[in-house]
């Protein structure tokens, strides 16, 4: 303790000898040369800051030590100088993500770029909000390399959106771990991810309103100081802060747009509804006439031509005054289309925020209410955010980020393969007749109260078979959803010397959720009522002491920390079963028989040390390293401890270079290591609650063996790129290779059935991660009047499976729809293969022919458990083009995904059911395939028997595609695709025409949200938007909702 | 001085709570003993799946697909049996470890006697193996279900020494049934241990008929050794609730839907014989009865693309088959008697094989609530196409076998591949590998990536190197 007291005394000494204080002063401006007011300047490593005055001027009393000055502004990058020996600076602050400096790492440390020795890449506030995106996970898509966004579809108002970082670093898969202004959240998702409403994912809550930048951590490098959460990588979210500014400091903003359905497979109209062509005929029983009609029973539209046949249609064997009523037969190729609204989103927002020399703040709200294109689709959400941050001394600051979320869904689409809440999307696209006029069906109630639909069981039987009217679900069956939510942090930092500080911080993420699921009485499907209501917490503890100082030309930046985590969270879930005792009496109390019933608790602490320590000399090498151990509750009691390192290091070597061409040239590599442990409760025997019989009470053996002998799982990687700019930084190139190294996960891997047990808990698997990164940004038009800024990104990713465990050769991650029955589709992680290989039925092939092997009949010859390609995309990328056209900014983003296999269950039963236009195509006779066979008709097959001949065989197309019900390969698509995703054209009011009354800025954009699928490969389907719900695992499209395209206006006003 | 302050202030902050941390582990939400008599009872619900399955129906031909026919053209042939092991049979097992253990046995007789609860586990898990063999031939058995003994991939075992073991089994079981308390949670016999006894000697009988042509000797003396020890003498039923958490599968798929309907050469030859239970198998046409003229329509089996309306077949029967209570067939009295007429018939000795034949008809009347006098069961028996032809007994056995075990779907299929009658319709359109009407399940694609080594052995000593639908079973010799 003595030696340790000795070096504290020479490091005081050493400051106190090097004290003394030098003005600074300089001028902040934008690109264009105006003056960018309230700025905040800020010596690097001290308290000492100042913020630039209406003329974007600023004055500094720059400690000793301090060398460094951070300036930033809301909506710029932030900027480091390093100050040497001018006193008097001009600082360009330049908008957007490109020329970063500073970065937020881990623990919402924020460091200067130049020291990362890995890769971390931000995206401002502006470029997330341009168009409106609701979600940030969506906004963020194509925005940074290696970081894949899959969407649910837009009609799907508030819904899920996953990210991928870098592929997926565990058997899994995973989400990556959002943080808020250093606070974890929760993104749960109360969605089925098969079927029924998508309620999204929380971390949607998130308000993009309310971002200042977000930066992705990528690698384990850059997470290791997050622990186990980190290994699918982290999303930084840094909210806008309040600082002292010209003006009142209200802004307020007002965006509002409409969406139409955009992508829908293209139908037939030649064919109505039924399984043969001929009409029926049907003796009336009230006048004893013979009529032509429909198989309205059938779901499918094999039926007769569409040539104006007068017939009967389904609303005319109705009891009311339109019974008996013939129509001729004619085509409503607009039908699916009409059936959707136009919907809107509407968001406003004010913040006031403001400050003085030493107190910032900044209070938000912001409201978001969607009406989606599916009828009686609603979204609200309200947005409060408070942060305020205060230097109560010249040592000690204390802030405090409180967010609170209120949002509500009300009639959320059901999406995927799920008649029963009633996707009537999923019918149109796979069980439905085509002649159908969709106003007829408006009118779903008949004036007796019971309900009509198309599909009723027979003439003298009107009641429902399949399907209620497609108005029926959307108004009747409404699921509702509600949840409140508040995050956020207090915390408080004491500077001990100019050089050391100590934080400590508690943080809190609290949400409370709400589901109410119903299906109305007297249609199809028995009334039915669930709700579902969970709560969730997590608390964090954390304190952090902090050194940064320089000695000469070595600089030491040194962290040592600990954590305590606390996860709580509590479910009910009920409904009711066998019916509603009183019709649309919506209450658990109202279940015919006994509701189901459960309620789920969990908890989960994790207690954490750890330090890092960078090393820079003279500011062009810098050596970095990271130490963390876990103890977690939820692993053996003497197992739960976890150790693991990382080190990474940085070389800028331009500065040894000294060309006026290079600008910037930095070489960077990372190694690191991170542990994770596995949910609660998974390690000690316990029975499952089964379904009573009566008063008896049944339990089960669960089909998971748990294991007493889990160890945590530790994933290693490394990662070396290089960081590239040209003619001042005008022109950049970032190249980052990767390989992530999962091993020993603890997994549930299936055993054998009849072991005893499906799945058993182990430590097991080697599941490799690979990839490149590729960031090119620059400014080919760089002028006062015009310029064009321009990012491109791509990156490849490969992760392959090194080793399971002994004797297994393939995890099953999922079975696909409809599981062994609709033909055994799965999804795998087998050894040797690209994880997320799709497996099923497919053709069957024999030397000496390129043409699949058929039977005399033209039917295929199936193989069973074929690999089919893995879900994952060759690459993934983003291309923006901003350009500034005197006071004009037009900005276009485009995305794209070359390669990832999906099954389209739509795609397979819109030709199973004759809805397709494939379905009634014209085949190489030139004739309609729906003719019969022997006059021409039939689709053609080309194959080869079993003999080695080749032949073609005609089969008729309900045959055919009968067959390939199931069939799987037919059904799988690449999930390229290149998507104009925004667009958005604004105009800046020049700041003369306010003069120096009030009003500060005033912006007008016209917005638009997927204007266009540029390239799909596959036809009816935006392949970006197939997530189902909660699904990890996105391999197939059971239903997807239709896509949809929005245009809209922006107007943001300072004041 | 202060770096040591935060030393300890960091040392604070993560282990205040450590003797708490090492107790959060502990599940709230599950049990971590229960009374042995629920594992039990939900076993037992899992026979609602063997005697309650469309599948087994459509394989048994009792019922057609009306317009998704993909079911009944076999679209399903590879099934996965796991299913069956992490359920009951493990339940039933895990019964029999708790009251074997010396550590539990005494905390599980709360149930029942240990004597009595074992027995009833293992006579459970026989009547489940039988079931599976008989689908799948070859299975996991000697080594299954010890997973927690360590064996992760059992090897399989041969039909012919499944069928050994489990007549060992259901004898063993009888015998160590005692005069302590019955089972708890005992939803089909209520812990009568004696209808236990018989019950176990029911399965053996059947399971010494099936075997019948492929070892005739041990088939007679396991056959009459069963009948000795007493057989059931009144039919054995699945008991389904009033409520929808245990109703009737049959009523569950109509609830809303429509989709299946009595098989059309059913209906045929139950009209052509002027059969009474057709008005028990099967409802009217919704649109006869809409026209004022009810009639019974049979489905096409198999067909490839919807021939009929739903309201122009007959669903199956909304009193006697898909009403939320009614009761499904395990072990009918019938059984026992075509049993006992087939056992006369191979001079196994037991009386007139005719005799047996027109009491299992009669019983299968009485069955299924037939009213009627002894002359209208004598008019209805003369009939060519019904007579017991002694000449010919297997066919007038597997054709009045196939009326009488209606719908006992998977028990009908397996008589059909032993007595190779009657004649089942092909699909034009099947979607099985072997194009025939299926003689086993396909093991489930898992089992080769899961258990290779033992699946390979297995498929290639048990089937001849083809994992298809058109290998016969050990038993299944004709």
């Amino acid at each position: 303790m003595k030696k340790l007291s000795l070096v504290l005394a020479l490091v005081c000494f050493a400051i106190g000898f090097t004290m003394a204080q030098r003005t600074i002063s300089g001028m902040v401006n934008d690109e264009k040369g105006e003056a960018l007011i309230g700025a905040s300047i800020l010596a690097k490593g001290t308290s000492s800051g100042t913020v630039t005055d209406v003329d974007g001027k600023f004055s500094l009393n720059l400690p000793d030590g301090a060398n460094v000055l951070v300036i930033s502004y809301t909506g710029f990058s932030t900027q480091e100088v390093t100050v040497g020996n001018q006193t008097t600076l001009s600082i360009r602050l330049v908008e957007g993500v490109m020329l970063e400096t500073a970065v937020v790492t881990a623990l919402n440390i924020s460091r200067d770029e130049k020291s990362l020795g890995y890769s971390v890449q931000q995206v401002g506030g502006e470029d997330l909000t341009r168009v409106q995106e609701t979600n940030i996970v969506g906004a963020l898509a194509g925005k940074i390399a290696g970081v894949q966004a899959v969407t649910s579809a837009g009609s799907a108002v508030g819904g899920s959106a996953k990210v991928r970082v870098r592929g997926v670093s565990g058997l899994t898969g995973g989400d990556p771990l959002f943080v808020v202004d250093g606070t974890p959240l929760a993104n749960n998702n109360f969605s089925s991810s098969t079927g029924g409403a998508d309620y999204g994912n929380l971390a949607s809550d998130i308000n993009p309103e309310d971002i200042e930048n977000i930066s992705v951590l990528k690698g384990p490098a850059a997470t290791a100081l997050y622990g186990e959460r980190a290994k699918y990588g982290v999303v930084m979210v840094t909210t806008k802060k309040g600082r002292a500014r010209q003006g009142l400091g209200i802004t307020f903003k007002s965006s509002l747009s409409v969406e139409n359905v955009y992508i829908l497979p293209e139908y037939q109209n030649e064919y109505a509804g039924g399984y043969d062509q001929n009409f029926i005929e049907v003796v009336d029983p009230v006048d004893g006439k013979t009529y032509q009609t429909l198989d309205y029973s059938a779901d499918e539209s094999w039926g007769p031509r569409i040539d104006g046949t007068v017939y009967r249609p389904w609303w005319s064997w109705y009891d009311d005054e339109n019974y008996g009523t013939t129509v001729p037969l004619t085509a409503n190729p607009d039908n699916v289309r009409d059936f959707y609204d136009t919907g809107t989103t509407n968001t406003n927002s004010i913040a006031f925020s403001g400050g003085t020399g030493n107190l910032g703040y900044r209070v938000g709200f912001t409201n978001l209410n969607q009406k989606g294109v599916v009828p009686n689709s609603e979204f609200n959400r309200n947005n409060v955010n408070v942060s305020l941050n205060a230097d109560v001394t010249k040592k000690f600051t204390v802030i405090a980020n409180l967010n609170m979320v209120f949002s509500n869904g009300s009639g959320r689409p059901s999406f995927g393969y799920s008649p029963i809440f009633g996707n009537s999307t999923q019918s149109f696209n796979q069980w439905f007749q085509r002649q159908l006029n969709i106003d007829e069906l408006r009118d779903y109630k008949s004036a007796d109260g019971s309900f009509r639909t198309w599909n009723i069981r027979s003439t003298n039987d009107t009641r429902p078979l399949y399907w209620d009217s497609p108005f029926f679900a959307v108004t009747e069956n409404i699921p509702t959803d509600s949840r409140n939510r508040y995050f956020g942090d207090i915390t408080l930092r004491y500077a001990l010397t100019d050089n050391l500080s100590i934080q400590g911080a508690v943080r809190r993420d609290n949400f409370n959720q709400r589901i109410e699921e119903r299906i109305a009485s007297g249609g199809l499907e028995e009334a039915y009522y669930r709700e579902y209501v969970a709560d969730g917490q997590e608390d964090n503890f954390e304190l952090l002491a902090t050194y940064q100082q320089n000695f000469g030309e070595i600089s030491v930046d040194a962290n040592l920390g600990g954590n305590l985590r606390q996860n709580s969270f509590h479910s009910n879930n009920a409904a009711t079963v066998g019916g509603l005792n009183v019709p649309n009496l919506f209450n658990l109390g109202a279940s015919v028989d006994r509701p189901t019933l459960s309620s789920f608790i969990s908890r989960k602490d994790v207690q954490s040390v750890f330090a890092a320590l960078n090393l820079g000399y003279k500011n062009f090498l810098y050596v970095g390293g990271t130490l963390r151990n876990d103890w977690s509750s939820a692993l053996p009691v003497d197992n739960n401890s976890y150790l693991y390192p990382s080190g990474n290091v940085s070389l800028v070597f331009s500065e040894l270079l000294g060309t006026d061409i290079l600008s910037y040239g930095k070489l960077r590599a990372s190694i690191a290591q991170v542990g994770s442990d596995v949910d609660p409760y998974r390690i000690a025997f316990s029975y499952g609650i089964g379904t009573p019989y009566g008063s008896s009470s049944s339990f089960n053996v669960p089909d998971l063996l748990p294991n007493e002998g889990l160890r945590p799982a530790i994933t290693t990687s490394w990662e070396t790129g290089v960081d590239l700019r040209f003619m001042g930084d005008r022109l950049g190139l970032d190249l980052t290779y990767y390989n992530n190294n999962s091993k020993d996960e603890i997994l549930a891997i299936q055993v054998p059935g009849s072991s005893g047990f499906s799945t058993a808990l182990i430590n097991a698997g080697n599941i490799q991660s690979r990839g490149f990164e590729v960031g090119i940004t620059a400014e080919p038009i760089s002028g006062s009047n015009f310029s064009w800024t321009t990012r491109i990104n791509f990156a490849n990713n490969q992760t392959e499976i090194i080793e399971l465990t002994e004797g297994i050769s393939n995890y099953k991650l999922a079975d696909g729809i409809g599981g062994q029955g609709w033909g055994g589709l799965t999804l795998n992680a087998a050894i040797g293969e690209e994880w997320g290989l799709i497996r099923g039925g497919g053709y069957t092939y024999i030397e000496g022919s390129d043409l699949p092997r058929i039977n005399a009949n033209g039917s295929y010859v199936r193989t069973a458990n074929k690999d089919l390609g893995s879900i994952l995309p060759d690459f993934t990328g983003g291309f923006t083009n901003t350009f500034q056209i005197y006071g004009f900014e037009i900005a276009a983003h485009i995305d794209f995904q070359a390669g990832g296999k999906f099954f389209s269950t739509t795609k397979m039963f819109n030709n199973y059911s004759g809805l397709g236009i494939e379905s009634a195509a014209i085949n190489d006779k030139g004739n309609s395939i729906r003719n019969p066979v022997e006059e021409g008709g039939g689709v053609r097959v080309d194959g080869v028997l079993a003999d080695g001949t080749e032949t073609v065989v005609y089969v008729e197309p309900q045959t055919y595609y009968g067959r390939l019900f199931g069939f799987h390969e037919k059904w799988i698509y690449d999930a390229s695709f290149i998507k104009l995703r925004e667009v958005s054209i604004g105009y800046n009011l020049p700041r003369r025409l306010f003069g120096s009354g009030g009003i500060q800025s005033l912006k007008i954009a016209l917005i638009a949200r997927n204007p266009l699928l540029i390239y799909s490969a596959v036809e009816g389907i935006d392949p970006s938007e197939i997530l189902p719900g909660a699904n990890n695992l996105i391999f197939e499209e059971r239903g997807q909702l239709p896509s949809v395209r929005s245009y809209g206006i922006s107007v943001t006003l300072g004041l | 001085m202060k770096i040591k302050h935060l030393i300890y202030a960091l040392l604070l902050v993560s282990f205040t709570s450590c003797g708490e941390f090492d107790d959060l582990n502990v599940d709230p939400n599950n049990p971590v003993s229960v009374q042995t008599g629920t594992l039990i009872t939900s076993a037992q619900r899992s026979m609602s799946d063997v005697v309650g399955s469309s599948l087994g129906a459509l394989y048994a031909q009792h019922i057609s697909d009306i317009i998704y026919t993909e079911g009944g053209r076999y679209q399903s042939i590879v099934a996965d049996f796991s299913g069956w092991y992490s359920g009951p049979l493990q339940n039933l097992q895990t019964v029999i470890d708790l009251n074997t253990d010396p550590a539990t046995s005494t905390s599980a007789a709360a149930s029942g006697s240990n004597a009595n609860q074992i027995a009833v586990a293992r006579i459970l898990k026989a009547y489940f193996f039988h079931f599976l063999t008989d689908r799948w031939g070859a299975l996991p058995y000697s080594e299954a279900l010890q997973a927690r003994g360590g064996i992760y991939s059992p090897k399989y075992d041969s039909q012919e020494a499944i069928y050994s073991a489990l007549f060992q089994e259901l004898k063993e079981a009888v015998a160590q049934i005692d005069g302590g308390p019955g089972v708890k949670g005992d939803i089909i016999f209520d812990g009568d241990m004696d209808s236990w006894k018989r019950f176990a000697n029911t399965i053996r009988m059947n399971m010494a008929i099936r075997i019948a042509d492929v070892s005739n000797g041990k088939a007679q003396s396991e056959f009459n050794d069963a009948i000795a020890a007493g057989v059931i003498e009144s039919d054995v039923f699945y008991p389904y609730l009033g409520e929808a958490n245990n109703e009737n599968p049959w009523f569950a798929s109509f609830r809303t839907r429509t989709d299946f309907a009595v098989t059309e050469h059913l209906v045929d030859y139950l009209k052509a014989t002027n059969d009474p239970r057709l008005a028990k198998f099967a409802d009217p046409t919704l649109n006869s009865v809409a026209a004022g003229n009810p009639i019974y329509t049979g489905m096409p089996y198999g067909v490839t693309n919807p021939t009929s309306l739903p309201p122009d077949v007959s669903y199956p029967n909304s009193t006697y088959v898909k009403c939320q209570s009614c009761p499904l067939s395990i072990y009918t009295v019938a059984q026992v008697n075509f049993a006992k007429a087939e056992a006369a018939a191979r001079g196994w000795g037991g009386g007139s094989a005719e005799d047996h034949f027109r009491a299992a008809i009669q019983a299968s009347w009485d069955q299924w609530d037939v009213t009627y006098t002894a002359g209208e069961f004598d008019t209805y028996y003369n009939q060519a196409n019904v007579k017991w032809d002694a000449g010919n007994w297997k066919a007038s056995l597997a054709q009045q076998k196939w009326v009488g075990l209606f719908i006992q779907g998977y028990e009908m299929w397996a008589e059909w591949r032993r007595l190779n009658g009657p004649m089942f319709v092909v699909p034009a359109e099947p979607l099985n590998p072997s194009g025939g009407i299926p003689l086993r399940n396909i093991y489930p694609t898992t089992e080769a990536s899961l258990n290779g080594v033992n699946y390979s052995a297995a498929v290639t000593q048990f089937l001849g190197g083809n994992d298809s639908d058109g290998v016969r079973l050990w038993w299944d010799v004709n």
